[in-house]
């Protein structure tokens, strides 16, 4: 007996191992010893000895990022692929850093809201709430506390697998952050907790880039099929409520422009809505990151076939 | 049998028909879906895609909606379960 999804992957995704963290305890305190004296500028400049290493010996890493390089640059030539794999890892730590200065308060980061501002006032005013949904690209982390004043005071929700993201858990978590935090491992409840906050009109925030075990649909992104989610846009149709993604692109060193793209609701009556909506949402994303290659950090090979 | 009992039997056949088109089962009839078979981790199999499925199930087939994460945790457990929630909520 088997429930053959139209939509999602056919095979059961596989059981996901948790992400391994980078970095010791020293090398954490260089960082934000560095920013306390030095400011960003100082803490930057320690990835430039640090990034390498990672890009030149630190094969699980490269491999993950190499499955994106290859498509967003595929006729790199090896050398100029290691330069990019270092360029992208610098470009991360950067954020990194500025998430960590961020949250002691050393840094005030301008934020240029001028999109998300706009999205927000076609969003005013309606009775349901709407998916908010996030990729792995530039100072993601860093739009999570501007949240609460760009969308009305509505409460916002985050669909997160403590296991698998434990700092981000600990940054929604940490001082007045105010979020609520779904867990998927409630199973079917989950999704029930969603659809309902959604009809309440509140907001939940989706990864709409990364699986994290969830089932996905395959759309073309950066020239070939890539598996995305489709929880997000499965949850608004069951809600009947848009989609609003938002990319948070880094611009200057104290500086970051957050992009918003807003898609209506799937059609309730089309189960494969779900797949056309995914499919709008990785053209926005591709878009988003042939602007900005460097800032795209989905470093998980979403074109290969998914391990059993 | 009592009204109570012929409404839950024809939920639970409407219900089944709607499972089965909605998830697409393949090869499988209402008869062969037992009512107090576990719906997710085992019996029919369903993951939490098909949750979101049967939550449009029972908007658009019955009219009801689950508002509360515990009331789903209880009724997203069988069809028994799931059709005394429709029974209730559309004989209150």
């Amino acid at each position: 007996m088997t429930a053959a999804d139209p939509v999602s992957c056919a095979s059961p995704p596989p059981a996901r191992p948790r992400p391994r963290g980078r970095g010791n305890a020293l090398g954490f305190w260089f960082f934000r010893t560095a920013l306390r004296f030095t400011g960003l500028r100082g803490a930057y400049g320690l990835l430039y000895f640090v990034a390498p290493y990672y890009a030149l010996f630190d094969r699980a890493a490269i491999a993950a990022a190499g499955a994106y390089l290859r498509r967003i640059f595929p006729k790199q030539s090896p050398l100029a692929r290691r330069l990019a794999t270092c360029r992208l890892f610098i470009n991360q730590g950067k954020c990194l850093i500025d998430r960590g200065a961020h949250n002691v308060g050393h840094v005030d980061f301008r934020f240029d809201t001028a999109q998300v501002e706009q999205a927000g006032a076609a969003l005013a005013g309606k009775p349901t709430g709407f998916v908010l949904l996030l990729s792995h690209v530039g100072g993601w982390q860093l739009a999570l506390p501007h949240l609460r004043n760009l969308t009305e005071a509505r409460p916002v929700s985050l669909l997160m697998n403590e296991a698998e993201t434990p700092d981000v858990h600990a940054h929604v978590r940490g001082d007045d952050a105010g979020f609520h935090v779904i867990s998927p491992e409630a199973g079917p409840a989950c999704v029930v907790e969603m659809v309902a906050r959604l009809q309440n009109g509140e907001i939940v925030s989706i990864m709409g880039d990364r699986a994290y075990g969830s089932q996905t649909v395959a759309v073309p992104f950066l020239g070939e099929d890539a598996r995305f989610p489709a929880s997000a846009f499965a949850v608004a149709r069951a809600a009947r409520c848009p989609v609003l993604a938002l990319f948070v692109a880094k611009t200057g060193v104290v500086s970051y422009a957050m992009e918003a793209a807003l898609f209506a609701p799937p059609a309730p009556d089309d189960r494969q809505s779900t797949r056309k909506a995914v499919a709008l949402y990785a053209e926005s994303l591709e878009e988003f990151v042939r602007r900005h290659p460097y800032q795209c950090f989905l470093f998980d090979d979403i074109w290969g076939t998914p391990k059993a | 049998m009592d009204n109570r009992e012929q409404a839950l039997a024809e939920i639970k056949e409407k219900l089944k028909t709607h499972l089965i088109e909605h998830l697409n089962l393949q090869d499988v009839s209402a008869d062969q879906i037992k009512d107090d078979d576990p719906l997710f981790g085992g019996g029919l199999g369903l993951d939490s895609l098909d949750a979101v499925e049967i939550v449009v199930v029972l908007q658009r087939h019955f009219g009801v909606e689950i508002k509360d994460m515990e009331v789903g945790r209880k009724v997203f457990q069988t069809v028994n379960s799931l059709a005394e929630f429709i029974y209730e909520k559309t004989h209150a």
